[in-house]
């Protein structure tokens, strides 16, 4: 009998303790212990030839908001809405979308040799390789052409695919001890908006773009340094503009309906399956209409015109300059309980 | 337009093409016409070298959508390779796929083997190291096939020579030869041509060409269970005889469709280079090249390529003409977009033109199908062999004048009695490489100034 009460006993204690720590969790967010969380912060790495690359990060509240547009906004698309409501936890986001001299710093730390070996000699070094460091990151193959594509180390790294975007992160977690990753649709719109209900996040006027993004009118077809227009008011620059951002879900133009069926929908993930994934905030070629906060874009069939080659690349998206991404990264427990 | 409008559009394009009285006569004898390959108007494809290009090339050929296409055959000298392409072709295109055991051809005599699987009016596609270009489209001709080949499509002097008389043969036979220099089939580049052509810069006065990039082409020794034969295939980038090296597999794009807009071919040319941090890779490239080439009227034309890690890296194409200039490449082979600008400075100011490509026709891989399969179906004049061939000629022109330190002229290179791999038509697993390593596990190098008429 002992043994029987225990048994049934535990699933009930196990439900009540989950109630409440998911309560907990959610009070904390909405009511916001951020104040205990450092505001900003730099993270400084030395890449393998010793210089050290320094990048911003920027606690964004946690909150709830209105995903998507609304039916009357000019240029929206079917796919961005129902407009429906989203909480998100606070998480920290990079101000700047990744350099090319940090994204250089982790390509030639990782990159992997294949090309210039047999693959023999190649899984020798690698087992030696992977003595001395359990963790060893197998990177990027050799990038077909250059990786800078004539780009000063001050711009925004560019032509990686969402995988090669999703092991950069890993490699940065790995050196700094920090989780880094790409933020979620969600998480990337929230930050767009910036706590504002408006279609660009600073106002209505769409003149005003041109003091804070890089894009058809004013970008003379190129990608600029980042961080050279206005931040929004979060503190986010190029949010508009320059490169697009690979975020972490899956594209469906059902997706937003699915969400909308939970309200709020808690900090969603995207579709568990798909072909390909989001980019965000349009490009240096973008017009205004697609650097709306709520404008949505994914992986094109043409972005692989580059590529000529089967199987295509899981690495590199030859001649796309336009999509790059930045780094965010989750508040972890520690921090939010005894600050930082 | 709906789908169905749009097919059945096609349909009526189709019957009008093929011409209402065969129709009506066909149907009244009760056969299919016979305008191309097979019964119906299926078109067959065999794959001769399965690497990560040719199996590109094949998935392209198996997209084009103005009728049936299917894959019967694969060759390769490797069996590995063979099975990753079949592999991902079968995944990507699983009821256009029809290549049993059988039809898996092993072997320097596979190539025969496949293209013995083909009709009148199918088609070969030619994706293995550029020096067995000969040898497949001898075969090919005789077998009255179309052809789609990759680039270059020669390597030296003699074999040029060689590929002309060929492409002769196969304009007299009306085959539809493709060659993969796909600038040629870039909407964006086409449009640049017509409108520097038409004046819109003035006269080209000077032209700019750029590969420069990391570490590239290098090789380590031969590991012990393989033929060095076979090694030197597989790693074909390190090794002239097979594939013009680093210079012509990379430089090609550039030199073809600056070549282009000029209307011309360079006469001669002067180039720079040497192996700065070639270090134990055992290849015969130079990792940087400065050359100028030299147009009939004078005129030059500038490429520097160069494979060093950490450098400053371009990759992209520019025209100068008496009244703006042009960025032909944005970024890449033919990267879009291009745009024309009046006066000598890239600036938004003095944009005159930009390339608007519709995204469906962004593809120039896939481009170049879709042309090659048309000119097929609806027995268009379409053969790109002698151009294929007067560009890979030029383009070992500028190596030739890398590796021997010497002015080259176009009638130099194509005179040049230096077949770098005679009797590649003989071939078989047992042959000796036709290039030999040196006692210390080296291939020989370019000497220039010391060797000057021949590059190794």
């Amino acid at each position: 009998m002992r043994r029987y009460s225990s048994v049934s006993c535990h699933p009930v204690i196990y439900l009540v303790l989950f109630l409440i720590s998911v309560f907990a969790f959610q009070t904390s967010d909405l009511q916001s212990k951020d104040c205990e969380l450092p505001k900003r912060y730099t993270e400084t790495i030395t890449s393998k030839s010793g210089d050290k690359i320094s990048f911003d990060m920027v606690l964004i509240p946690g909150g709830t908001f209105e995903m998507g547009s609304p039916r009357d906004e000019p240029g929206r698309k079917d796919d961005e809405g129902p407009r429906h409501k989203v909480h998100v936890a606070p998480f920290y986001l990079c101000t700047t979308e990744t350099t090319l001299e940090l994204f250089l710093a982790y390509y030639q730390e990782t990159m992997s040799t294949k090309k210039e070996f047999f693959s023999a000699e190649q899984d020798k070094k690698e087992v030696e390789q992977s003595k001395g460091d359990v963790d060893a990151i197998t990177g990027p193959t050799p990038v077909y052409g250059d990786l800078t594509m004539g780009y000063g180390k001050k711009h925004p790294a560019m032509g990686m695919t969402w995988h090669n975007a999703m092991i950069f992160c890993k490699w940065l977690s790995q050196k700094t001890g920090r989780k880094y990753r790409l933020p979620t649709e969600a998480e990337w719109e929230y930050a767009c908006r910036a706590g504002t209900t408006n279609v660009f996040g600073f106002g209505k006027d769409p003149k005003q773009i041109v003091g804070f993004a890089w894009y058809e009118d004013n970008s003379d077809g190129e990608t600029n340094e980042v961080a050279k227009k206005k931040p929004n008011i979060w503190g986010l620059y190029d949010m508009f503009g320059n490169v697009r951002e690979w975020v972490y879900d899956f594209y469906s133009p059902e997706a937003y309906q699915n969400a909308a069926n939970k309200s709020p929908a808690i900090n969603p993930r995207g579709p568990t399956s798909g072909k390909v994934h989001v980019a965000r905030g349009g490009d240096y070629s973008s017009s205004i209409e697609e650097l709306r906060c709520a404008a949505r874009a994914f992986e094109e069939e043409w972005w692989r015109s580059g590529d000529p080659q089967i199987p295509k690349s899981k690495w590199w998206l030859p001649e796309m300059d336009f999509i790059g991404f930045r780094m965010a990264r989750f508040v972890e427990p520690q921090e939010t309980h005894s600050g930082k | 337009m709906s789908e169905i409008t749009r097919k059945s559009t096609s349909r009526r394009e189709f019957l009008k093409n093929t011409g209402r009285i065969a129709v009506t006569s066909a149907v009244m004898a009760g056969i299919v016409p016979r305008i191309y390959a097979a019964e119906n108007n299926t078109i067959k494809l065999v794959l001769i070298g399965c690497g990560g290009r040719g199996t590109g090339a094949a998935s392209d050929a198996l997209s084009v959508k103005n009728g049936p296409m299917k894959l019967v055959a694969l060759a390769d000298v490797f069996e590995s390779r063979l099975a990753r392409s079949y592999k991902s072709l079968k995944g990507r295109h699983s009821k256009q796929v029809d290549v049993p055991k059988d039809r898996q051809f092993i072997g320097f005599d596979g190539y025969k083997k496949a293209m013995d699987c083909l009709d009148k009016g199918d088609v070969a596609i030619f994706a293995t190291p550029p020096a067995f270009r000969w040898v497949h489209f001898t075969y090919a001709i005789k077998k009255g096939l179309n052809v789609f080949m990759e680039k270059p499509v020669t390597v030296d002097g003699p074999t040029s020579r060689r590929m002309f008389k060929l492409a002769e043969e196969s304009k007299e036979k009306n085959l539809k030869v493709g060659v993969g220099l796909m600038s040629r089939h870039s909407r964006a580049l086409e449009e640049l041509a017509k409108r520097v052509h038409d004046g819109e810069i003035g006269d080209l006065i000077l032209q700019r060409g750029y590969r420069m990039g990391g570490r590239a082409c290098t090789t380590g020794p031969k590991p012990d269970n393989m033929s060095e034969l076979l090694y030197e295939i597989q790693r074909f980038h390190s090794f002239i005889w097979a594939s013009g090296g680093m210079y012509s597999d990379f430089y090609i794009h550039i030199i073809d469709h600056l070549g282009w807009m000029k209307n011309a071919w360079p006469v001669k040319a002067q180039t720079l280079g040497g192996r700065h941090y070639r270090g134990d890779s055992v290849d015969q490239n130079f990792d940087h090249y400065a050359v100028e080439y030299t147009y009939a009227d004078g005129t030059k034309f500038d490429f520097d390529g160069r494979a060093m890690t950490g450098c400053n890296g371009i990759y992209s194409s520019y025209l100068h003409g008496t009244k703006g200039m042009a960025i032909a490449s944005k970024n890449g082979d033919c990267g879009m977009p291009s745009r024309t600008y009046k006066g000598q400075n890239p600036e938004k100011s003095n944009l005159l033109w930009e390339s608007k490509v519709k995204p469906e026709e962004r593809n120039p891989y896939q481009n170049e199908w879709n042309d090659l399969v048309d000119a097929i179906r609806n027995d268009k004049p379409y053969n790109e062999t002698e151009r294929g061939v007067q560009a890979s000629l030029v383009t070992s022109l500028g190596r030739m004048a890398a590796h021997t330190g010497q002015e080259i002229t176009y009638d130099d290179i194509l005179n040049c009695d230096h077949e770098m791999a005679p009797g590649l038509d003989k071939l078989t697993m047992d042959s000796p490489a036709p290039l030999q390593a040196g006692p210390d596990g080296k291939y020989p190098v370019p000497q220039p100034g010391k060797l000057k008429d021949r590059e190794y």
